[in-house]
Formats: structure tokens, C-alpha cells, sequence
């Protein structure tokens, strides 16, 4: 699903924020990426959702060159993945319905369709009953949960999540982290950027350590190198 | 071909239809929530609308003007008319007979003798000059006769007062037309001055139109990012813009047609005085059906250009970092 080939992105200034990067997701995986901050994981993210594009070496997401994609193409293909903000980035003036609708009704859905489909998703995060709510009212928990109602609302293949516990206590982020395996076992390929070490080391998936721009571990036990 | 083929060729179509209608109702419900969105903030609606009203029916009330003055001197340039100066020495008493012989041709409507007495009695009555007309003793005028043309264009005019200035009585023939090509003149200048004023009025409207969109889309900047995340395409992010600046010119283009029937509603007892004293019988040239519409589509293309220039310019350079 996922293919990292010798990536090396540099910004503007020279801070090289991956260097020779390579790695891959098989189609149906569950990994975590993790880290200390400035290791490069909301850059890797960044290089998934075609926000920026390498400096040097291949990005491929289910068989698509990221590289080469027309600015006219990305569009369509971040329509294909499901992505979970650390900040949640919903809309504050639009209800928990409509924010959750947002993709469906960029797809060109039918309104039937899109209700159907968004009170799936909010059943899925427990959050039903506050559809007509708006974001505001919620708490953070809440708001990150509507977060991920709106990305798997498409049922994408791929779910990129960035720090999706961020703010959140433990028995929140360990809701959080269940709900993702469910998406998983249904078949989405999962992919979390989190420095939660406690909670990801409860959880059977593997684990990808950057430092400094560098994949330095990727297995299944908890590096963390204090 | 196999059947397979041709279900796959079945699949898209619907699709393409499905597209579509989603599409359309995607128009639909942007072209209510805009007009809805703009009138849940009245004052700062209105400002626009003003804005945009004032500078088209600045122009569009220049135009009538015009409109009407020459609305007024028209009838005034088909009178248009010839004096013929006779010679009193050649004509000696025959001048009535010399009037009744040009009536007779068939590029002359009409034609009034006026003896030197009747001119000096004129004279009198207009001018109140009477102690000098006492004192000259002999009468300086000559007998006239008064040409009207029935081809007023200023060309055949213009030969018909040549044959008139070579018949051996006429001493010299006056064309009373030059004011009316003054007026011309100056009614042509006008309507230069109103056309190139109409470009900058206009401008001005591309300008307020460009910058409230501009500010429209910088207080939704964090809402363009997110749809962008999720696979918004510039167009669909570029739309509810649009329909915007389509409602601010619809809206703008009512006002203007409102101030301009307000104007016409104070002047229109003025005008009829001015009307009835220079001897026009005509009403005012109002806006009129087409002219309300012409205002109206005016006001929204210039409005939607004013958008999508804006639109163009901003939206793309908004993407997520």
C-alpha cells in the first residue's frame, strides 16, 4: 500500500527533515510511527497526503507515483485516503453532521446516500446523538472522534492519523486507538504517528522509530532510547 | 464485442448521469446558501450592494441625460430651417410671388414671406428698442423669406441652400442650424466623457466586488484548507465565491435601478416645466425594460469578473502546509 523509496525531503533553508527514507505497508497493515517531535513524522505524513513532495527519491501509495502528480490530480487522490488531525481541523460554524459530510458531499454523493453513510460513521464513534451539535460544544475527545468519523467516511483504503491522542487522558486515548484497529480489521491500512509509547506497546502492531530523519527501528517492541 | 464490455460501457454511463445530477444539486443548494449567507450579514452586505449601486447609476444617469437632451433637441434639428435675405433692388414688390414659387418645388415643405415691414414691426415687439427703430427714419431690413426643407439631413440641406444662393434675388441665405451642430457637437463629446467614465465606474465596481470576495475568502481560509485535506478541488472551493459575487452584482444592479427611479421621481416635475418651455411635448426618456435589464446583466458580469479575478488570484495560493 505504501512504498517508500530513498526519500530525502529538504525544505527551503536546508533543514533536511527525512533523508533516505525506505520503508513499506503492505495493503491491510496496522503500523505506528513514532518518534521524538522534529524526527520527521508529520513530515512523512505530509509526503502521504501530497501536501509536500520529495526532494529526492519515490513516494507510492497504492501503486500511484506521489512525485509526479499534477496539482489538478491531488484532489482526487486525497479523496482515497482518510486523514485524522492532531487539531482535528473540523469547521466550527457547521454542525457534527455536516462536518462529517464534508468529503461525501465533495464526491458528488446523493443525499440519501450521504446521511446514510454519515450516521454510519458517527454510530461507529459513538457520537449518534450529536449530530446537530456543533463542534464547539464538544469536548476534545468528542471533537477527535468526529475527526475520525469524517475520514472514514469514505471508507478510504489508507487512514493516516497524526498524534490522534494528543491531548487526550489514557482511557480516551486507549477508545481512540481501539476504534482504529476496528477500521483495520475490516480491512483499511492504518497508519498512526504517535508518541503515546505506553499505549502503543499494549497494542499488537508494528512500530516504526524515526530519528532525525531516519527509520532507525521497525518492529514490534516499544524503542524508545531515553 | 462481449457482454462483459459492454456492462462496464452501462456503468460509466450512469455514473456520468449520477455525476451530474450531483453536480447540479451541488449548484443548487450554493446558489441558496450564498444568497442566504450574504443576507445574514445585512450592513455589511448593504455597504457593497451600495457601492456597487452608486458607481453604475452615476454612469447609467450621465447616459440618460444625454439621452434626454438630445431627445429634446432632436425635434428642434428637424425644423431646421433656411433664411433667404432678398435683394430689394432685384425683387422689388414680387417677394410674395417668389415665396409662393419656391413652395412649389418638391424638395421644399414649406416657405413664410416676411416683408421688411413685418420684420421691423417684429423687431420692435421682441427687442422694446423702439426709440432707435424710431430714430433710423428708413428700414435697415431686408424682405425674407423662411425656407423649411423637407430632407432636414445636413447634406441636402446643405445643396438645396446652394441652389437657393444662386437665384438672382437672394442676396445671401443663412443656414439656422450651426447651434444645433454646436449641440451636436458637444453632445458627442458627452457621450465620449460618459463612455470612458462608464469604464472607470466599472472599474471601480471590478475593484469593491474583488476585495470583498478577497476578504470573504480570508475568513474562510481555515474552512478552504480543510476541504482542500479531504479532496476538495479548486472549483468546488472556487463555487460558493462565485455565486456570491453572481447575488452582490444581482443585488448591487436592484439598488442601482432603485436610485436611479428615485432620481427620475424628483426630477420629473423640473423636467416637465423645462420640457414645456422649450415647447416639447415629449415625456422623459425613462430606464425603460431593456435599459433595467441591461443594467442588471451589466451589474453581474462585472461583479462575477471582479470574482473570478479575485478567486483566481486567492484560492489557489491557500494549500495546506
Amino acid at each position: 500500500m505504501i512504498e517508500f523509496d530513498k526519500v530525502t525531503k529538504r525544505y527551503k533553508g536546508g533543514h533536511e527533515a527525512v533523508t533516505d527514507l525506505t520503508f513499506s505497508m503492505a495493503k491491510g497493515e496496522m503500523a505506528f510511527l513514532t518518534g521524538h517531535s522534529g524526527a520527521g513524522k508529520s513530515t512523512l505524513l505530509k509526503l502521504l497526503a501530497n501536501i509536500d513532495r520529495p526532494t529526492s527519491g519515490q513516494v507510492r501509495v497504492a501503486g500511484q507515483l506521489l512525485n509526479r502528480m499534477s496539482s489538478h490530480q491531488i484532489p482526487f487522490y486525497r479523496r482515497q485516503l482518510g486523514i485524522v488531525f492532531q487539531n482535528h481541523h473540523l469547521l466550527m460554524d457547521k454542525t457534527v453532521f455536516d462536518n462529517v459530510a464534508l468529503p461525501l458531499v465533495i464526491e458528488g454523493e446523493r443525499p440519501r446516500d450521504i446521511a446514510r453513510r454519515v450516521h454510519a460513521a458517527l454510530d461507529k464513534v459513538g457520537l449518534l446523538d450529536k449530530e446537530h451539535e456543533r463542534p464547539m460544544v464538544l469536548s476534545g475527545g468528542e471533537q477527535q472522534r468526529v475527526g475520525i468519523a469524517r475520514a472514514v467516511v469514505t471508507k478510504p483504503r489508507l487512514l493516516l492519523a497524526d498524534e490522534p491522542t494528543g491531548n487526550l487522558d489514557p482511557l480516551l486515548s486507549r477508545e481512540i486507538m481501539n476504534l482504529f484497529a476496528d477500521f483495520n480489521r475490516v480491512g483499511t491500512t492504518v497508519l498512526i504517528a504517535s508518541h503515546d509509547l505506553g499505549l502503543i506497546a499494549r497494542m499488537p502492531f508494528r512500530v516504526m522509530t524515526l530519528k532525525g530523519g531516519q527509520m532507525i527501528r521497525t518492529d514490534r517492541t516499544v524503542p524508545y532510547d531515553r | 464485442m462481449t457482454a462483459k464490455n459492454k456492462k462496464g460501457a452501462e456503468v460509466r454511463q450512469v455514473r456520468f448521469s449520477e455525476r451530474r445530477d450531483a453536480w447540479l444539486r451541488h449548484h443548487q443548494t450554493l446558489a441558496v446558501d450564498s444568497l442566504v449567507e450574504m443576507l445574514r450579514r445585512p450592513i455589511s452586505s448593504m455597504l457593497t450592494w451600495m457601492v456597487i449601486a452608486i458607481a453604475l447609476s452615476l454612469p447609467a444617469l450621465m447616459y440618460l441625460f444625454l439621452l434626454n437632451v438630445q431627445h429634446v433637441v432632436g425635434p428642434i434639428e428637424s425644423g431646421a430651417q433656411l433664411t433667404l435675405y432678398l435683394d430689394g433692388a432685384k425683387v422689388g414688390q414680387s417677394g410674395q410671388k417668389l415665396a409662393e414659387d419656391l413652395q412649389q418645388r418638391p424638395e421644399i415643405a414649406a416657405t413664410e414671406f416676411v416683408s421688411a415691414a413685418q420684420g421691423l414691426q417684429q423687431f420692435r415687439e421682441y427687442s422694446g428698442l423702439d426709440d432707435v427703430i424710431d430714430s433710423l427714419g428708413e428700414n435697415p431690413l431686408p424682405d425674407v423669406i423662411v425656407v423649411k426643407p423637407v430632407d432636414t439631413t445636413a447634406g441636402s440641406v446643405e445643396s438645396l441652400k446652394i441652389m437657393l444662393e444662386g437665384l438672382p434675388e437672394v442676396s445671401d441665405v443663412q443656414l439656422d442650424l450651426i447651434w444645433v451642430q454646436r449641440i451636436n457637437h458637444i453632445s458627442a463629446l458627452a457621450e465620449t466623457l460618459v463612455g470612458f467614465l462608464s469604464v472607470l465606474f466599472s472599474m471601480a465596481v471590478l475593484l469593491v466586488v474583488g476585495n470583498t470576495i478577497r476578504l470573504a475568502i480570508e475568513s474562510r481560509r481555515a474552512e478552504i484548507l480543510v476541504v482542500k485535506l479531504v479532496g476538495g478541488t479548486n472549483a468546488f472551493v472556487r463555487r460558493p465565491f462565485l455565486y456570491m459575487g453572481f447575488w452582490f452584482g444581482l443585488a448591487g444592479g436592484l439598488v442601482a435601478w432603485g436610485l436611479i427611479a428615485l432620481c427620475f421621481y424628483l426630477l420629473s416635475e423640473p423636467a416637465a416645466e423645462l420640457l414645456a418651455s422649450v415647447g416639447s411635448s415629449g415625456e422623459l426618456v425613462q430606464l425603460g425594460f431593456g435599459g433595467v435589464f441591461l443594467l442588471l446583466v451589466t451589474a453581474i458580469l462585472i461583479s462575477l469578473l471582479g470574482t473570478v479575478i479575485a478567486v483566481g488570484r486567492h484560492i489557489r495560493a491557500i494549500e495546506p502546509s
